[in-house]
């Protein structure tokens, strides 16, 4: 992120770069922000956000154009835990809508709620893909993670 | 305690004798050597040399007209002012902005002890200045006048002294800059004109130095006897060089009180100051519809923006945007006096001041460098310009642009300035102006050119890709030599053909090699930058 820039530079930034109209983005970070209780420090530089904040407008660098495909990188990092429940919302509303996220994580129980599909990395490769029961069965995705971790 | 955060703080001090930021791992052990011997000769063979030339052409006639005291109380200001003043900012930021101020207050660590740790710090950079005026100003009383074990003592007592104050002002100061950046709003601007007003401000007593110790010695006695009717303990003070052990006493006992007090200050507030993220309060976000720029505008915008919110920046690549208009208006002010002295100089070249005076511009227009570090500056943030939908074509036009959009404007003004001043035929004037014009897109062209061939993506201080990296230095160099090799070209060869037409073949050959240059950066240039990783 361009620490340099206040929050609301940098998504007017992005939306610049995507080419949102002035009217569409003023919605859009109302809604996102708002929802993130991040409006009061729109105006801040980057460089004074903490970690959860800089997560928080990421997301929101995100969600700005409306994109179809999102790909994350351990998002709940750094989140306290009324931010980390909307973004799960957030992130359940895309998919619903017709789009698709694709994000990595740690936090099984997060997966295991969140998502429909799962994939385990092992050293770099594929060990196990398809929807969540495909992958769980009977067993929780811990269970069988820690499973695929011993062979 | 104390040892164990002292011994921390000078290996912050000299780590970069150790360290290499560019390279990110330690030195070898011949080039800590290296370093250390460079610093040494820099120190004492540089600075100390200076004032070693100062002190001879003082201390002789003052100390006959038996004015000892007088010289070595200007030489204890130059030492006070050097130790103190020049390194303010550094105070403050060694006092107050340590990286490591919250875990050191985490720590079962009295305030006090961390004060007094920082303290020997800002004592022992103010010394190492004061001692470059002072040592050898001392020796060279001792070796010209009096080298009695009273006046070497006193001399070592006024040494105290002078660091002790020093160690007291750096402490005032840099309280003061810190409870007066806590307040400050635009810090990026602040900096760079408090950092421009000291260099003006240096190189105006610089240049007046000579005039000022003629002056001094012509009238010792009458600064001699003002000095001693209205400043008598500035008399006194001075006294403790020749000799005066009562006056380096009581002086000494006075700082000591001063300091003690100091210390009580500073550890009394330092928590308040060093916790403090500033008390100018929150901006408060007022929602405004915001204009649509294109991608090329944003990513211009992006560039205007890191570029003002860095001192560093602004001060090392942005030189030109002061100088420039400065030059303009000495032109209009003295061009028409500096032309008739060239063109009767160089009465068998005719135009060769028009020619002068468009190298000029072009060496001014040099002092404007800021693409050449955009692409490094970009840092850890690469991923961004790399993953958002721009060609890399647009982002790196964005930075040579930024350049252009900075430089232009002053290069005309000073180019048109110059013109107006140039009593030549129209042709000639409008290429005074378009030649300078030519040159800045080129520097620019080029700037950004070598940034992305030469980038230095894993920086830990900005100033390692502004200041000292490979690129700048090329560029800097660079554009100079071209400035130069252009006012070179004309005196061997160029003078046949007139101004000119010598002016032409110069703006098309440049804008040739720009345009090359600006295809480069569109084909070879704009791939380097998509193949960059941080």
């Amino acid at each position: 992120m361009y620490e340099f820039m206040s929050g609301i530079k940098y998504l007017n930034f992005i939306a610049d770069i995507f080419a949102i109209s002035p009217g569409d983005r003023s919605e859009k970070i109302r809604r996102y922000a708002d929802l993130l209780e991040l409006t009061d420090d729109l105006a801040q530089p980057i460089s004074a956000y903490s970690h959860g904040m800089k997560q928080k407008l990421a997301v929101i660098s995100a969600w700005i154009h409306s994109p179809r495909l999102i790909l994350m990188d351990e998002p709940f990092v750094g989140l306290d835990p009324k931010a980390s429940h909307l973004l799960k919302e957030m992130m359940r509303e895309h998919c619903d809508k017709g789009g698709a996220i694709f994000f990595s994580t740690h936090v099984l129980e997060v997966a295991e709620k969140l998502c429909d599909k799962v994939a385990i990395i092992k050293q770099g490769k594929l060990v196990k893909c398809g929807t969540m029961e495909e992958v769980r069965g009977d067993d929780s995705l811990e269970e069988v993670f820690l499973e695929l971790e011993a062979e | 305690m104390l040892k164990v955060l002292l011994r921390k703080q000078l290996a912050e001090v000299f780590r970069s004798f150790f360290y290499d930021a560019k390279k990110n791992k330690m030195r070898s052990k011949a080039a800590i050597v290296c370093w250390f011997f460079f610093y040494t000769v820099l120190m004492i063979g540089i600075l100390g040399g200076i004032f070693t030339m100062l002190s001879m052409s003082l201390c002789g006639p003052l100390a006959e007209a038996g004015m000892g005291w007088l010289y070595f109380l200007l030489i204890s200001i130059i030492a006070i002012f050097l130790g103190a003043f020049g390194s303010v900012f550094n105070t403050y930021s060694g006092l107050y902005l340590g990286k490591d101020n919250d875990l050191l207050l985490s720590l079962p660590i009295p305030v006090q002890t961390i004060i007094t740790a920082r303290l020997m710090n800002v004592y022992l950079m103010g010394t190492m200045y004061s001692a470059a005026v002072l040592l050898p100003a001392l020796i060279i009383y001792w070796v010209e006048v009096c080298a009695s074990a009273v006046c070497v003592l006193c001399g070592m007592l006024l040494f105290l002294n002078v660091t002790l104050i020093v160690l007291l002002l750096s402490c005032l100061l840099g309280w003061a800059v810190a409870r007066i950046s806590l307040r400050l709003k635009n810090k990026s601007f602040i900096t760079v004109l408090a950092a421009l007003v000291f260099i003006a401000a240096y190189y105006y007593l610089y240049f007046k130095a000579n005039d000022l110790i003629k002056d001094i010695i012509l009238n010792a006695q009458t600064y001699g006897s003002r000095i001693m009717g209205s400043a008598y303990l500035l008399f006194q003070f001075g006294r403790i060089g020749e000799g005066n052990i009562a006056s380096a006493a009581a002086f000494l006992a006075v700082l000591a009180v001063l300091l003690a007090l100091t210390r009580l200050v500073l550890s009394r507030t330092f928590l308040g100051i060093a916790s403090s993220g500033g008390s100018i309060g929150k901006t408060r976000y007022v929602e405004k519809q915001a204009r649509q720029r294109s991608v090329f505008g944003a990513l211009l915008a992006k560039e205007l923006a890191r570029f003002t919110s860095s001192p560093n920046y602004m001060l090392n690549c942005g030189l030109g945007l002061l100088l420039l208009p400065a030059l303009g208006i000495l032109l209009l002010i003295k061009g028409s006096e500096v032309f008739g002295i060239l063109e009767r100089f160089f009465a068998d070249r005719p135009g060769t001041a028009a020619v002068l005076f468009c190298s000029a511009l072009c060496l001014f227009s040099s002092m404007n460098s800021m693409a050449v570090p955009s692409v490094s500056l970009e840092g850890k943030s690469l991923w961004l310009p790399l993953s958002l939908p721009v060609r890399p074509q647009t982002v790196l036009r964005a930075k040579l642009a930024m350049q252009l959009v900075l430089t232009s404007i002053p290069v005309v003004f000073a180019a048109v300035c110059a013109a107006f001043t140039v009593p030549s035929p129209f042709p000639v004037r409008l290429l005074v102006c378009l030649m300078p014009a030519v040159f800045t897109v080129f520097s620019a062209a080029f700037g950004t050119a070598i940034g992305t061939r030469m980038p230095l993506l894993s920086w830990t201080s900005e100033i390692v890709p502004i200041k000292q990296s490979g690129a700048t230095l090329i560029v800097l160099f660079g554009t100079w030599v071209i400035g130069a090799a252009f006012a070179g070209l004309w005196f061997l060869a160029g003078w046949r053909i007139g101004a000119g037409l010598f002016l032409l073949l110069s703006s098309c050959l440049l804008a040739a090699v720009t345009l090359f240059l600006l295809r480069w950066l569109d084909t070879c240039g704009s791939r380097i930058f998509t193949g960059l990783s941080a």
